[in-house]
């Protein structure tokens, strides 16, 4: 089933809040809207579903690799090439630490930019549907919806004091109900 | 008046709209005293690279003392400018209400890494083979330009996306505020940033990610540097304090940083409403507990050194403290430790703007002169190759071309922060309006008080 988003704008909390209402009124769930601020509120504020994540993913697996890697290059290299000198050990541990350390703290964090360049989705081609008051301080109330169901999303929106609705129309392209301040593509 | 005597920060009783307002506001207009700070940094950078030239790159690698000062400016920044954003990331961890005007003023220094990163690649001409003599590396193959390269470029990539992820929601308010350009630098450094539930939760936890791994890696380079530039250089040098000691007192100068920058950037940076009393408290407490841990690492490592009184240890103590360097060592000790103890011990020193600005001014002077000493312990022994310190070499005095580079190198580091500063808002405008949703002012019997709240 093909989704569209609508995007209500709020001024404050208050009614910010009184939309996410809104939307439940009209039997929609926590996982049918997002919420847009320009800085982190608590937690749960907006009756919002969680964000989700497997960021802490990104840093286990590049820090394994790095340290692979690490073990690959200092023990790899003296067991292909042993050179026993003075009857001591093969393996000079203390040095191969600082290079495994390098190298578990370079995997750890290449693969976390990674992971929060893919998380945060921010390849993403278009800014699709949104509005530039919500970076001066209005809250956006953000519903995405299957087709069949668009408009009554729309009018819970449209029910609370707002100061802008941004959607999709059918065509796909961003109708912002409340120029000049419009939905960015 | 609160019951503590500070007066309660007004800008708690801001609106979103207003810090975002205000936020871009100082982006967009930064006036006349900007601009004249930056051509005097410019000019000394300027002056910087050309005394690099004319003086130690024509004399080339083969005598390493006239490298000194490149190398002591290359600690100085390091233990500054590098340093800065382990307070940032420190106080993020602690969730602290206070610090949040403060992280984005320790953070930007993070900017000027290349300087020291371009330093520290100048300088590896200046490493012999670790074959041979006392080392980390124990005659590793590539050690010690390949290994500690690799823990520098690191260091220099986490810092800048440490500085990216936490400066990219305000990206986003300064390219829909600011700069109506959809191509624009602010629309392209914010990407497709929309402020979502998601976005937020990634953001928190990236930089913290982000921020740890930049405080691991700066503690392990940091480890390398002193091991690498110092230790390693001083025949019969074996100390497992001093590293403790470099990152130590490297903190120390973080805070000492981060003081006088907030204090600059409420003189003249309009910051004024952001960066009040609470913040020169906070970090003049923690310069205080820095100072006397200063004192227990110097005084961890002397002890030993003084109770063995092998002839070699006799010398190590003239040669550090107490002959060739005393008149710098005099200065560390003055300006480091009895600086902060004597001055910010009292409460009404701390409780100021002026004192904890006064003693961390200090103290910069007192971390240069540190690693102005210890450069010049590293860089002036002839026979690194020897198996014990068996005499004294002479003191080692700067040139006209060592303060220049001196001087211009730090004014580098400063010009590429003023820079960043135009694209960049100090305090954080997200940070700032993050704080509004937990704090209010209430009237409680007839003092103004702070009630925070705590979602976590």
């Amino acid at each position: 089933m093909a989704f569209r988003e609508v995007l209500g704008v709020y001024k404050d909390l208050d009614t910010a809040v009184a939309a996410t209402d809104a939307l439940a009124d009209a039997d929609f769930t926590r996982e049918d809207f997002d919420v847009l601020t320009n800085a982190p509120y608590p937690e749960g504020a907006f009756g919002e579903e969680p964000g989700r994540h497997r960021l802490f993913m990104f840093p286990l697996i590049g820090a394994a690799s790095g340290f692979s890697v690490g073990l690959l290059i200092t023990a790899g290299t003296q067991l292909a090439y042993p050179l026993v000198t003075y009857g001591m050990p093969l393996l000079s541990i203390p040095p191969m630490i600082v290079i495994m350390y390098e190298g578990t703290m370079l995997g750890a964090l290449i693969f976390t930019v990674i992971g929060v360049l893919f998380e945060s989705r921010l390849p993403r081609l278009r800014l699709g549907v949104y509005d530039k008051r919500i970076t001066a301080g209005s809250i956006g109330i953000l519903a995405r919806v299957p087709e069949d169901r668009f408009d009554a999303a729309a009018d819970a929106l449209r029910s609370i004091e707002h100061e802008n609705i941004v959607l999709e129309d059918d065509n796909g392209d961003i109708i912002s109900e409340n120029e000049p301040k419009g939905a960015q593509a | 008046m609160s019951s503590h005597g500070h007066s309660v920060p007004r800008v708690w009783s801001l609106s979103p709209r207003e810090i975002a307002a205000d936020g871009t506001r100082r982006i967009g207009e930064l006036g006349s005293l900007y601009r004249l700070g930056l051509i005097i940094a410019a000019v000394l950078a300027a002056v910087g690279v050309v005394s690099v030239i004319a003086g130690p790159l024509l004399q080339g690698y083969s005598d390493r003392s006239v490298w000194t000062y490149v190398t002591a400016v290359f600690f100085f920044l390091m233990s500054t400018v590098a340093a800065a954003p382990c307070l940032s990331v420190a106080l993020r961890l602690a969730r602290g209400h206070w610090r949040r005007p403060v992280n984005r003023v320790a953070e930007i220094w993070v900017a000027a890494l290349i300087v020291p990163a371009i330093l520290f690649f100048l300088l590896q001409g200046t490493h012999p083979t670790s074959e041979g003599r006392s080392s980390l590396w124990m005659g590793w193959p590539g050690a010690p330009w390949l290994w500690s390269s690799i823990m520098m470029i690191a260091l220099v990539i986490c810092g800048y996306a440490f500085l990216y992820f936490s400066s990219r929601p305000d990206f986003a308010i300064l390219r829909d505020q600011v700069d109506d350009n959809p191509n624009g630098i602010f629309a392209r450094l914010a990407g497709t940033w929309r402020g979502t539930i998601k976005q937020w939760a990634v953001h928190d936890r990236g930089l913290s990610y982000i921020g740890v791994f930049y405080v691991m890696l700066f503690v392990g380079m940091m480890t390398i540097i002193s091991s690498d530039f110092i230790i390693g250089m001083v025949p019969g040098y074996h100390s497992s304090i001093f590293p403790v000691y470099w990152v130590v007192t490297s903190f120390q100068a973080a805070i000492a940083l981060t003081l006088v920058t907030a204090a600059v950037l409420r003189k003249f940076g309009g910051a004024e409403k952001y960066l009040e009393l609470d913040q020169f408290w906070g970090l003049s407490k923690m310069l205080l507990a820095l100072g006397l841990l200063w004192f227990y690492f110097w005084w961890s490592e002397f002890i030993i050194t003084w109770y063995g009184r092998m002839p070699y240890e006799v010398n190590f103590l003239r040669f550090f403290f107490f002959d060739t360097y005393l008149w710098l060592f005099v200065i560390v000790i003055g300006f480091c430790f009895l600086a902060p103890l004597l001055g910010l011990m009292w409460n009404f020193v701390r409780r100021s703007y002026t004192g904890p600005t006064v003693v961390a001014s200090l103290v910069l002077i007192g971390i240069l002169a540190d690693r102005i000493r210890l450069a010049s312990i590293g860089y002036t022994i002839p026979d690194i190759y020897e198996s014990y310190f068996l005499s004294v070499p002479d003191a080692h005095y700067p040139g006209v071309f060592d303060v220049l580079l001196t001087v211009g190198f730090i004014g580098a580091a400063v010009g590429v922060v003023l820079v960043a500063m135009r694209f960049i808002a100090v305090p954080s405008i997200w940070e700032m309006t993050g704080g509004l949703w937990l704090r209010s002012q209430r009237k409680y019997k007839k003092a103004d008080v702070i009630v925070i709240g705590k979602p976590e």
